[in-house]
């Protein structure tokens, strides 16, 4: 699946990709939004509404660490079913910042293709 | 410097951890800290484990470490300052401390108190005792602090050993001549909040205290593996954090469970992107 990347929220334009979030408990609780793909990000970043928009539980905390290792919070993490490139996946994500991060997490379950010039991400699924 | 409602958003979005946190603690524009399970009494000369043994005891003239019951994480743009409750200083007790709890600090607070009363004060496990400020810096430290106490949860020798090795002499003068001049003096009740009762605690903060409270024996077994806490018990464990998930949501529905690494230091995330501020065109 190849999305193109954004101009409106990042500059340079950057590689974002189109998801769907689901409850595991209740599927059509589900919210699709644009997110940054990110592979410096050890782990997939959702604000808290969106996660409370889907009816998330937390199952888990974590220290999170900004740039030059900067310690920005101690959060909440929440399991929740991800549907990107039409591959569904139950995955971690941390309750932190205001924009959705796709990350490495997430990101290593799947083959990327980043073509620059042409301002394109694919994403393939890496499952036979 | 925060108000209780800043205190609570401060917290809710991960600026500030307090473990075991209790809303009765939230004061005006502070956070009362509580008498934790250690404490060090110069004249007994050994850490007393107040939960176990029953209140501290500090003699008049003597001086003593209380570690608190809060765990607190600052983030690197959050300073602290504390003192201590005024029902204490007014009966003559004086606390000793830094100037403040540094921004990235991380751990228990260690507090020094000498009795200055005719009488002996004895503090109780959960008594709020001092009261913790929160200040949000303009910026982020550029150098959080990483010092010798960060992470301290105990009272080790390494803190036990720089502590003089007797009573202060001055205090013991001061208190005599006090006594002398009011022996009537009486000592008021010390406050307790009590530890919230497990069922007054949503079901994640409560599965996250046992997941707390179970980890030291999890280390001696289970070093390195993922743990489902569930009631309050260790009912699953696994290498692989998400398959560990799936396996709890099965067996006992989604929520309701903690998973946590049983290592000795929280679980840590790196998002290292920076941002640039967006061109106006």
């Amino acid at each position: 699946m190849t999305y193109q990347y954004d101009h409106s929220r990042y500059d340079p334009p950057a590689s974002v990709a189109r998801v769907t979030l689901r409850s595991p408990a209740d599927s059509a609780r589900q919210v699709t939004t644009d997110a940054l793909v990110d592979t410096g990000a050890d782990i997939t970043c959702l604000p808290r509404a969106l996660i409370d928009a889907v009816g998330g539980e937390p199952a888990g905390t974590y220290s999170v660490f900004g740039i030059s290792g900067v310690f920005i919070g101690s959060v909440n993490s929440y399991f929740l079913e991800f549907e990107i490139a039409s591959t569904k996946r139950l995955t971690e994500v941390a309750a932190v910042g205001d924009e959705p991060i796709v990350g490495r997490n997430l990101i290593n379950e799947f083959v990327l293709q980043l073509d620059g010039p042409a301002q394109k991400l694919s994403i393939t699924s890496a499952t036979k | 410097m925060l108000v209780d409602t800043e205190i609570e958003e401060a917290i809710s979005i991960g600026e500030v951890e307090v473990s075991d946190f209790s809303k009765e603690c939230l004061m005006p524009a502070s956070y009362d800290l509580r008498v934790g399970e250690e404490g060090f009494v110069l004249s007994a000369g050994r850490v007393i484990d107040i939960r176990g043994e029953g209140p501290l005891e500090v003699q008049p003239g003597d001086f003593a470490l209380v570690m608190t019951h809060e765990k607190l994480r600052l983030s690197t743009n959050m300073v602290g300052r504390f003192g201590l409750r005024s029902v204490y200083a007014r009966i003559g007790l004086l606390l000793t401390a830094g100037l403040q709890v540094d921004p990235g600090f991380e751990g228990k607070l260690v507090v020094g108190i000498v009795n200055f009363s005719s009488q002996t004060v004895r503090l109780p496990y959960l008594t709020p005792f001092c009261t913790l400020e929160l200040e949000k810096l303009r910026r982020h430290s550029s150098a959080p602090y990483r010092g010798p106490y960060q992470g301290q949860e105990h009272l080790t020798d390494e803190i036990i050993n720089t502590l003089p090795k007797e009573q202060f002499p001055l205090a013991v003068m001061l208190i005599r001549q006090l006594a002398a001049a009011s022996p009537s003096l009486r000592l008021p009740e010390a406050p307790t909040v009590a530890r919230r009762p497990p069922e007054q605690l949503g079901i994640f903060e409560r599965e996250k205290a046992a997941f707390e409270r179970l980890k030291r024996e999890l280390l001696k077994t289970h070093r390195g593996q993922y743990v489902v806490v569930r009631d309050e018990k260790a009912v699953l464990f696994g290498q692989d954090k998400t398959e560990l998930a799936k396996q709890a949501y099965q067996k006992f529905g989604y929520g309701s469970i903690y998973i946590g690494l049983v290592q000795d230091k929280p679980e840590a995330v790196h998002i290292p992107t920076p941002r640039v501020p967006r061109r106006v065109t």
